[in-house]
Protein backbone atom coordinates (compact mmCIF):
# COMPACT_ATOMS: atom_id res chain seq x y z
CA UNK A 1 0.00 0.00 0.00
CA UNK A 2 2.03 3.13 -1.35
CA UNK A 3 1.54 4.64 -4.86
CA UNK A 4 -2.98 4.06 -4.07
CA UNK A 5 -2.40 5.53 -0.51
CA UNK A 6 0.03 8.33 -1.40
CA UNK A 7 -2.54 8.72 -4.46
CA UNK A 8 -5.36 8.75 -2.67
CA UNK A 9 -4.10 11.36 0.01
CA UNK A 10 -2.63 13.43 -2.63
CA UNK A 11 -5.73 13.54 -4.43
CA UNK A 12 -8.02 14.53 -1.10
CA UNK A 13 -5.41 17.31 0.09
CA UNK A 14 -5.75 18.62 -3.68
CA UNK A 15 -9.42 18.53 -3.48
CA UNK A 16 -10.27 19.98 -0.12
CA UNK A 17 -6.94 22.61 -0.08
CA UNK A 18 -9.47 25.12 -0.23
CA UNK A 19 -11.46 24.29 2.54
CA UNK A 20 -8.55 22.72 4.32
CA UNK A 21 -7.02 26.54 4.31
CA UNK A 22 -10.11 27.99 5.41
CA UNK A 23 -10.75 25.47 8.25
CA UNK A 24 -6.74 26.56 9.62
CA UNK A 25 -7.08 29.99 8.96
CA UNK A 26 -10.33 29.68 11.29
CA UNK A 27 -7.50 29.17 14.13
CA UNK A 28 -4.87 31.58 12.80
CA UNK A 29 -6.14 34.54 11.29
CA UNK A 30 -3.09 35.13 9.65
CA UNK A 31 -2.62 34.48 6.22
CA UNK A 32 1.24 32.69 6.38
CA UNK A 33 0.37 30.95 9.37
CA UNK A 34 -2.47 29.02 7.87
CA UNK A 35 -0.78 28.35 5.06
CA UNK A 36 2.30 26.56 6.87
CA UNK A 37 -0.71 24.43 8.95
CA UNK A 38 -2.29 23.28 5.82
CA UNK A 39 1.60 22.43 4.29
CA UNK A 40 2.98 20.37 7.31
CA UNK A 41 -0.83 18.85 7.93
CA UNK A 42 -0.35 17.48 4.54
CA UNK A 43 3.63 16.13 4.63
CA UNK A 44 2.10 14.54 7.74
CA UNK A 45 -0.54 12.81 5.50
CA UNK A 46 1.61 11.90 2.87
CA UNK A 47 4.82 10.51 5.28
CA UNK A 48 2.12 8.47 7.09
CA UNK A 49 1.81 4.98 7.49
CA UNK A 50 -0.76 3.64 4.96
CA UNK A 51 -4.52 3.59 6.75
CA UNK A 52 -6.28 0.63 6.75
CA UNK A 53 -9.45 1.61 5.74
CA UNK A 54 -8.75 4.09 3.14
CA UNK A 55 -12.45 5.16 2.81
CA UNK A 56 -11.42 7.39 6.40
CA UNK A 57 -8.89 9.28 3.99
CA UNK A 58 -10.76 12.51 4.09
CA UNK A 59 -11.78 13.18 8.17
CA UNK A 60 -8.21 11.79 8.29
CA UNK A 61 -6.53 14.74 6.54
CA UNK A 62 -8.84 17.01 8.53
CA UNK A 63 -7.70 15.52 11.95
CA UNK A 64 -4.46 15.83 10.90
CA UNK A 65 -4.98 19.67 9.84
CA UNK A 66 -7.24 20.21 12.90
CA UNK A 67 -4.33 19.16 15.18
CA UNK A 68 -1.85 20.59 13.45
CA UNK A 69 -3.73 24.22 14.67
CA UNK A 70 -4.29 23.05 17.91
CA UNK A 71 -0.79 22.41 18.32
CA UNK A 72 0.24 25.76 16.69
CA UNK A 73 -2.39 27.88 18.84
CA UNK A 74 -0.82 25.84 22.27
CA UNK A 75 2.85 26.78 20.94
CA UNK A 76 1.32 30.22 20.34
CA UNK A 77 -0.73 30.41 23.91
CA UNK A 78 -3.93 32.06 22.20
CA UNK A 79 -5.94 29.67 24.29
CA UNK A 80 -5.36 26.99 26.01
CA UNK A 81 -8.08 23.53 25.31
CA UNK A 82 -10.79 23.39 28.30
CA UNK A 83 -12.03 19.94 29.15
CA UNK A 84 -15.63 19.79 29.19
CA UNK A 85 -15.99 20.06 32.78
CA UNK A 86 -14.71 23.77 32.67
CA UNK A 87 -17.51 25.81 32.20
CA UNK A 88 -20.23 23.62 33.64
CA UNK A 89 -20.84 25.87 36.34
CA UNK A 90 -20.44 29.09 34.17
CA UNK A 91 -22.61 31.44 32.66
CA UNK A 92 -21.68 32.87 29.54
CA UNK A 93 -19.69 35.67 29.22
CA UNK A 94 -22.18 38.30 29.82
CA UNK A 95 -20.04 41.38 27.81
CA UNK A 96 -20.50 39.22 24.55
CA UNK A 97 -21.24 41.90 22.17
CA UNK A 98 -24.25 41.72 19.69
CA UNK A 99 -22.52 42.71 16.32
CA UNK A 100 -19.22 40.37 17.17
CA UNK A 101 -17.60 39.54 14.00
CA UNK A 102 -16.36 35.71 13.29
CA UNK A 103 -13.06 35.81 15.21
CA UNK A 104 -14.11 37.52 18.01
CA UNK A 105 -16.74 34.76 18.33
CA UNK A 106 -14.27 32.30 17.67
CA UNK A 107 -11.70 33.30 19.73
CA UNK A 108 -14.26 33.47 22.76
CA UNK A 109 -14.34 29.71 22.69
CA UNK A 110 -11.86 27.22 23.88
CA UNK A 111 -9.79 25.49 21.15
CA UNK A 112 -12.33 22.65 21.47
CA UNK A 113 -15.57 24.16 21.14
CA UNK A 114 -14.07 26.51 18.27
CA UNK A 115 -13.27 23.41 15.93
CA UNK A 116 -16.77 21.36 16.11
CA UNK A 117 -18.08 24.87 15.51
CA UNK A 118 -16.54 25.30 12.80
CA UNK A 119 -16.63 21.56 11.63
CA UNK A 120 -20.46 21.76 11.89
CA UNK A 121 -22.06 25.19 10.70
CA UNK A 122 -19.50 25.80 8.31
CA UNK A 123 -17.65 22.96 6.84
CA UNK A 124 -20.72 21.34 7.63
CA UNK A 125 -19.62 17.94 8.46
CA UNK A 126 -21.77 15.23 10.43
CA UNK A 127 -21.55 14.31 13.85
CA UNK A 128 -20.47 10.96 13.50
CA UNK A 129 -17.71 12.54 11.11
CA UNK A 130 -16.48 15.50 13.61
CA UNK A 131 -16.25 13.08 16.38
CA UNK A 132 -13.68 11.41 13.89
CA UNK A 133 -11.63 14.15 13.15
CA UNK A 134 -11.85 15.26 16.93
CA UNK A 135 -11.68 11.61 18.40
CA UNK A 136 -14.41 12.06 20.56
CA UNK A 137 -17.75 10.62 20.66
CA UNK A 138 -21.05 11.98 19.53
CA UNK A 139 -22.38 12.51 22.76
CA UNK A 140 -19.17 14.92 23.81
CA UNK A 141 -18.98 16.70 20.04
CA UNK A 142 -22.96 17.54 20.89
CA UNK A 143 -22.00 18.67 24.32
CA UNK A 144 -19.16 20.57 23.15
CA UNK A 145 -21.59 22.17 20.57
CA UNK A 146 -24.26 23.25 23.01
CA UNK A 147 -22.64 25.02 25.38
CA UNK A 148 -20.12 27.21 22.32
CA UNK A 149 -23.29 27.93 21.16
CA UNK A 150 -24.26 28.89 24.60
CA UNK A 151 -21.14 31.18 24.82
CA UNK A 152 -21.44 32.46 21.08
CA UNK A 153 -25.08 33.51 22.46
CA UNK A 154 -26.43 32.59 19.48
CA UNK A 155 -29.75 30.31 18.91
CA UNK A 156 -29.63 26.39 20.00
CA UNK A 157 -30.13 25.19 16.36
CA UNK A 158 -28.43 22.49 14.17
CA UNK A 159 -26.78 20.92 16.29
CA UNK A 160 -28.67 17.54 15.74
CA UNK A 161 -27.93 16.26 12.01
CA UNK A 162 -30.82 16.62 9.88
CA UNK B 1 -29.42 28.11 11.52
CA UNK B 2 -29.95 31.04 13.31
CA UNK B 3 -29.29 34.21 10.86
CA UNK B 4 -26.23 35.04 13.01
CA UNK B 5 -24.80 31.68 12.28
CA UNK B 6 -25.85 32.31 8.81
CA UNK B 7 -23.69 35.69 8.80
CA UNK B 8 -20.80 33.61 10.44
CA UNK B 9 -21.14 31.00 7.91
CA UNK B 10 -20.78 33.81 5.10
CA UNK B 11 -18.12 35.75 6.45
CA UNK B 12 -15.98 32.34 6.57
CA UNK B 13 -17.03 31.26 3.02
CA UNK B 14 -15.22 34.35 1.97
CA UNK B 15 -12.01 34.11 3.52
CA UNK B 16 -9.25 35.32 0.71
CA UNK B 17 -7.73 32.03 -0.54
CA UNK B 18 -4.19 33.06 -1.22
CA UNK B 19 -2.81 32.91 -4.50
CA UNK B 20 0.33 30.69 -3.47
CA UNK B 21 -2.01 27.76 -2.00
CA UNK B 22 -1.90 25.95 -5.15
CA UNK B 23 1.53 26.04 -5.55
CA UNK B 24 2.46 24.76 -2.24
CA UNK B 25 -0.09 22.16 -2.35
CA UNK B 26 1.47 20.68 -5.29
CA UNK B 27 4.69 21.20 -4.29
CA UNK B 28 4.37 18.96 -1.18
CA UNK B 29 2.66 16.67 -2.84
CA UNK B 30 5.65 16.17 -5.49
CA UNK B 31 7.96 16.51 -3.01
CA UNK B 32 6.70 13.31 -0.98
CA UNK B 33 5.53 11.14 -4.03
CA UNK B 34 6.59 7.19 -2.72
CA UNK B 35 10.45 6.69 -4.41
CA UNK B 36 9.98 5.19 -7.99
CA UNK B 37 10.02 1.55 -8.71
CA UNK B 38 12.10 0.23 -11.24
CA UNK B 39 9.76 -2.16 -12.35
CA UNK B 40 6.80 -1.49 -14.37
CA UNK B 41 4.03 -3.90 -14.05
CA UNK B 42 1.24 -4.71 -17.01
CA UNK B 43 -2.02 -4.44 -17.05
CA UNK B 44 -3.02 -8.22 -17.10
CA UNK B 45 -5.99 -10.49 -17.73
CA UNK B 46 -6.85 -12.71 -15.27
CA UNK B 47 -6.18 -15.67 -17.92
CA UNK B 48 -2.78 -15.47 -17.71
CA UNK B 49 -1.08 -17.89 -18.31
CA UNK B 50 2.31 -18.94 -16.27
CA UNK B 51 5.50 -20.41 -18.35
CA UNK B 52 8.36 -21.71 -16.19
CA UNK B 53 11.63 -21.37 -17.11
CA UNK B 54 14.03 -24.59 -15.27
CA UNK B 55 17.13 -23.06 -16.28
CA UNK B 56 20.22 -25.90 -16.01
CA UNK B 57 20.85 -26.95 -12.54
CA UNK B 58 24.29 -28.47 -12.87
CA UNK B 59 25.68 -25.70 -14.85
CA UNK B 60 29.46 -25.52 -15.33
CA UNK B 61 30.95 -22.42 -14.33
CA UNK B 62 31.91 -21.27 -18.02
CA UNK B 63 28.21 -21.63 -19.14
CA UNK B 64 26.76 -20.06 -16.11
CA UNK B 65 28.52 -16.87 -17.41
CA UNK B 66 26.30 -17.11 -20.52
CA UNK B 67 23.35 -17.28 -19.07
CA UNK B 68 20.03 -14.72 -18.94
CA UNK B 69 20.45 -12.65 -15.57
CA UNK B 70 24.35 -12.89 -15.67
CA UNK B 71 25.33 -14.44 -12.70
CA UNK B 72 26.65 -12.18 -9.89
CA UNK B 73 29.96 -13.95 -9.35
CA UNK B 74 31.34 -13.13 -5.74
CA UNK B 75 34.69 -13.95 -5.29
CA UNK B 76 34.46 -17.60 -3.91
CA UNK B 77 30.71 -17.88 -3.80
CA UNK B 78 28.24 -18.07 -6.89
CA UNK B 79 24.76 -17.23 -6.56
CA UNK B 80 22.52 -17.78 -10.31
CA UNK B 81 19.31 -17.68 -11.26
CA UNK B 82 18.57 -21.47 -10.84
CA UNK B 83 14.49 -21.25 -12.18
CA UNK B 84 12.91 -18.36 -13.51
CA UNK B 85 9.39 -17.98 -13.61
CA UNK B 86 7.36 -15.13 -16.19
CA UNK B 87 4.10 -14.91 -16.90
CA UNK B 88 3.08 -14.43 -20.36
CA UNK B 89 2.27 -10.56 -19.77
CA UNK B 90 5.14 -9.86 -17.38
CA UNK B 91 2.98 -9.00 -14.40
CA UNK B 92 5.30 -11.68 -12.44
CA UNK B 93 8.93 -12.16 -12.88
CA UNK B 94 10.50 -14.80 -9.96
CA UNK B 95 13.52 -15.40 -9.87
CA UNK B 96 14.89 -18.35 -7.57
CA UNK B 97 18.44 -18.12 -7.27
CA UNK B 98 20.79 -20.82 -6.32
CA UNK B 99 24.30 -20.48 -4.33
CA UNK B 100 27.14 -22.56 -4.82
CA UNK B 101 29.99 -22.60 -3.16
CA UNK B 102 29.98 -21.94 0.44
CA UNK B 103 31.97 -23.97 2.18
CA UNK B 104 29.72 -26.46 4.15
CA UNK B 105 27.83 -28.00 1.52
CA UNK B 106 25.17 -29.08 4.21
CA UNK B 107 24.47 -25.81 4.84
CA UNK B 108 24.66 -24.92 1.03
CA UNK B 109 21.80 -27.65 0.70
CA UNK B 110 19.69 -26.23 3.51
CA UNK B 111 19.87 -22.74 2.28
CA UNK B 112 18.76 -23.74 -1.49
CA UNK B 113 15.98 -25.40 -0.36
CA UNK B 114 14.48 -22.53 1.68
CA UNK B 115 15.86 -20.09 -1.51
CA UNK B 116 13.41 -22.79 -3.87
CA UNK B 117 10.90 -23.37 -1.15
CA UNK B 118 10.15 -19.66 -0.26
CA UNK B 119 10.53 -18.32 -3.73
CA UNK B 120 7.98 -21.36 -5.07
CA UNK B 121 5.53 -19.61 -2.33
CA UNK B 122 5.72 -16.32 -3.38
CA UNK B 123 4.82 -17.49 -6.78
CA UNK B 124 2.22 -19.42 -5.62
CA UNK B 125 0.83 -16.68 -3.32
CA UNK B 126 0.46 -14.53 -6.14
CA UNK B 127 -1.44 -16.83 -8.49
CA UNK B 128 -4.20 -18.23 -5.39
CA UNK B 129 -4.84 -14.12 -5.05
CA UNK B 130 -5.37 -14.16 -9.30
CA UNK B 131 -7.51 -16.68 -8.82
CA UNK B 132 -9.41 -15.49 -6.35
CA UNK B 133 -9.82 -12.28 -8.08
CA UNK B 134 -10.72 -13.81 -11.04
CA UNK B 135 -13.61 -15.75 -9.08
CA UNK B 136 -14.40 -12.50 -7.52
CA UNK B 137 -14.62 -10.57 -10.53
CA UNK B 138 -15.55 -12.56 -13.02
CA UNK B 139 -13.38 -13.98 -15.74
CA UNK B 140 -12.67 -10.95 -17.64
CA UNK B 141 -12.05 -8.48 -15.07
CA UNK B 142 -8.31 -6.81 -15.45
CA UNK B 143 -6.23 -7.74 -12.72
CA UNK B 144 -3.52 -5.15 -12.08
CA UNK B 145 -1.42 -6.81 -9.51
CA UNK B 146 2.28 -8.17 -10.36
CA UNK B 147 5.30 -9.98 -8.12
CA UNK B 148 8.89 -9.77 -8.85
CA UNK B 149 12.01 -10.53 -7.13
CA UNK B 150 15.44 -9.97 -7.00
CA UNK B 151 18.20 -11.13 -5.32
CA UNK B 152 21.61 -9.02 -4.24
CA UNK B 153 25.07 -10.07 -3.15
CA UNK B 154 25.57 -7.85 -0.33
CA UNK B 155 29.06 -9.00 0.30
CA UNK B 156 31.15 -12.33 -0.74
CA UNK B 157 34.72 -12.71 0.78
CA UNK B 158 37.08 -15.21 2.54
CA UNK B 159 34.91 -14.44 6.17
CA UNK B 160 31.28 -13.86 4.73
CA UNK B 161 28.81 -14.39 2.21
CA UNK B 162 25.96 -11.86 2.89
CA UNK B 163 22.55 -12.36 0.27
CA UNK B 164 19.51 -10.28 -0.07
CA UNK B 165 16.44 -11.95 -1.31
CA UNK B 166 13.74 -8.73 -2.17
CA UNK B 167 10.04 -10.05 -2.75
CA UNK B 168 7.99 -7.58 -4.10
CA UNK B 169 4.54 -6.71 -5.28
CA UNK B 170 2.18 -4.28 -6.52
CA UNK B 171 -1.16 -4.47 -6.59
CA UNK B 172 -2.15 -0.54 -7.09
CA UNK B 173 -0.05 -0.06 -3.88
CA UNK B 174 3.32 -2.14 -3.47
CA UNK B 175 5.59 -3.49 -0.81
CA UNK B 176 8.32 -5.54 -0.58
CA UNK B 177 9.88 -7.39 2.02
CA UNK B 178 13.24 -9.01 2.69
CA UNK B 179 14.95 -11.57 3.53
CA UNK B 180 18.87 -12.50 4.35
CA UNK B 181 21.29 -14.84 4.22
CA UNK B 182 24.60 -14.51 6.62
CA UNK B 183 27.27 -17.30 6.50
CA UNK B 184 30.60 -17.02 8.06
CA UNK B 185 32.81 -18.77 5.82
CA UNK B 186 35.33 -19.34 8.04
CA UNK B 187 33.02 -21.32 10.68
CA UNK B 188 30.49 -22.72 7.75
CA UNK B 189 28.11 -21.28 10.21
CA UNK B 190 24.64 -19.16 9.48
CA UNK B 191 25.47 -16.31 11.20
CA UNK B 192 22.71 -14.66 13.43
CA UNK B 193 22.85 -11.42 15.32
CA UNK B 194 23.50 -12.61 18.95
CA UNK B 195 25.87 -15.25 17.11
CA UNK B 196 27.87 -11.93 16.45
CA UNK B 197 28.22 -11.32 20.45
CA UNK B 198 29.71 -12.85 23.45
CA UNK B 199 26.77 -14.49 25.39
CA UNK B 200 24.73 -12.49 27.64
CA UNK B 201 26.24 -9.54 25.82
CA UNK B 202 23.30 -6.57 25.83
CA UNK B 203 24.30 -5.27 22.01
CA UNK B 204 21.04 -4.92 21.44
CA UNK B 205 20.23 -1.92 23.78
CA UNK B 206 23.41 -0.52 22.18
CA UNK B 207 22.60 -0.94 18.34
CA UNK B 208 19.33 0.77 19.20
CA UNK B 209 20.75 3.69 21.11
CA UNK B 210 22.74 4.24 17.61
CA UNK B 211 19.70 3.98 15.30
CA UNK B 212 17.40 5.71 17.30
CA UNK B 213 20.68 8.47 17.25
CA UNK B 214 21.75 8.07 13.74
CA UNK B 215 17.76 8.61 12.60
CA UNK B 216 17.40 11.69 14.69
CA UNK B 217 20.05 13.42 13.15
CA UNK B 218 18.97 12.54 9.60
CA UNK B 219 15.17 13.87 11.02
CA UNK B 220 17.08 16.69 12.08
CA UNK B 221 19.30 17.15 8.94
CA UNK B 222 16.51 16.79 6.30
CA UNK B 223 14.06 18.95 8.61
CA UNK B 224 11.51 16.32 8.08
CA UNK B 225 10.57 12.90 9.24
CA UNK B 226 12.46 10.36 7.92
CA UNK B 227 12.22 8.23 10.53
CA UNK B 228 9.47 7.93 12.31
CA UNK B 229 11.39 7.81 16.15
CA UNK B 230 8.38 9.85 17.67
CA UNK B 231 4.35 9.62 17.78
CA UNK B 232 3.21 11.95 15.40
CA UNK B 233 -0.62 12.55 15.91
CA UNK B 234 -2.18 8.91 16.33
CA UNK B 235 -1.08 7.55 12.73
CA UNK B 236 2.47 6.27 13.04
CA UNK B 237 3.74 4.12 15.20
CA UNK B 238 7.59 5.26 16.75
CA UNK B 239 10.12 3.21 16.25
CA UNK B 240 11.32 1.40 19.45
CA UNK B 241 14.19 -0.61 18.69
CA UNK B 242 14.83 -4.05 16.92
CA UNK B 243 15.35 -7.20 17.87
CA UNK B 244 17.47 -10.46 17.81
CA UNK B 245 15.97 -11.63 14.77
CA UNK B 246 15.55 -8.15 12.79
CA UNK B 247 16.87 -7.98 8.71
CA UNK B 248 20.66 -7.32 9.14
CA UNK B 249 24.24 -7.87 6.61
CA UNK B 250 27.51 -7.42 6.96
CA UNK B 251 28.97 -5.19 4.32
CA UNK B 252 32.18 -5.68 2.40
CA UNK B 253 34.25 -3.65 4.97
CA UNK B 254 33.02 -5.83 7.92
CA UNK B 255 30.77 -3.36 9.13
CA UNK B 256 27.48 -4.47 10.89
CA UNK B 257 24.47 -3.28 8.24
CA UNK B 258 20.76 -3.21 10.09
CA UNK B 259 18.02 -3.14 6.70
CA UNK B 260 14.77 -2.16 7.52
CA UNK B 261 11.67 -2.83 5.05
CA UNK B 262 9.73 0.25 3.38
CA UNK B 263 7.16 1.30 6.07
CA UNK B 264 8.93 -0.45 9.03
CA UNK B 265 10.22 2.68 10.31
CA UNK B 266 9.85 5.54 7.77
CA UNK B 267 7.83 6.49 4.89
CA UNK B 268 7.00 5.18 1.42
CA UNK B 269 9.41 7.95 0.59
CA UNK B 270 12.22 7.06 2.96
CA UNK B 271 12.47 3.73 0.21
CA UNK B 272 14.02 0.47 2.10
CA UNK B 273 16.79 1.90 4.90
CA UNK B 274 19.94 0.48 5.53
CA UNK B 275 21.91 2.00 8.73
CA UNK B 276 25.50 1.06 9.14
CA UNK B 277 26.89 0.67 12.90
CA UNK B 278 30.06 1.79 13.86
CA UNK B 279 31.91 -1.16 14.92
CA UNK B 280 33.99 0.75 17.80
CA UNK B 281 30.54 0.82 19.81
CA UNK B 282 30.42 -2.90 19.50
CA UNK B 283 34.21 -3.59 20.79
CA UNK B 284 34.10 -5.27 24.21
CA UNK B 285 30.44 -6.87 23.01
CA UNK B 286 31.84 -9.30 20.09
CA UNK B 287 32.23 -12.69 20.56
CA UNK B 288 35.64 -14.14 19.51
CA UNK B 289 36.18 -14.32 15.86
CA UNK B 290 33.04 -12.25 14.69
CA UNK B 291 33.49 -11.67 11.21
CA UNK B 292 33.11 -7.61 12.09
CA UNK B 293 35.73 -5.08 11.87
Amino acid sequence: MTQIFYDRVADSLIQDQERLYRLAYSYTYNTQDALDIVQSAAVKALTARPLREPEYIRTWVYRIVVNTALDWLRRNKRLVPADDSFFEDQDAPADAPADMDLQQALNRLPANYRTVVVLRFFEEFKLEEIAQITSTNVNTVKTRLYRALEMMRVEMEGVEDD
Amino acid sequence: MTSRMQNWKQEYDRTPIPQELRGRMLAVTEDHRPAPRGWRWAFATAATVFAMFVLMVNVAPAQAAELRDVPVLGSLVRVFTFVEYTSEVGDAHVRIPRVEGLNNQGLEEAVNAELLADGKAFLAKYEADVAELKQELGPEAMINMGVESFYEIKASNAEVFSLRVEYFWVGGGSASSYDFYNVNQVTGQMITLDSLFRPGADYLSVINAELLRQMNERNAEAGANIFWTDAQEEFTEPFTGITADHNFYINPDGKLVIAFDEYEVGPGSSGSPELVIPTELLTGLLAEGAPIH
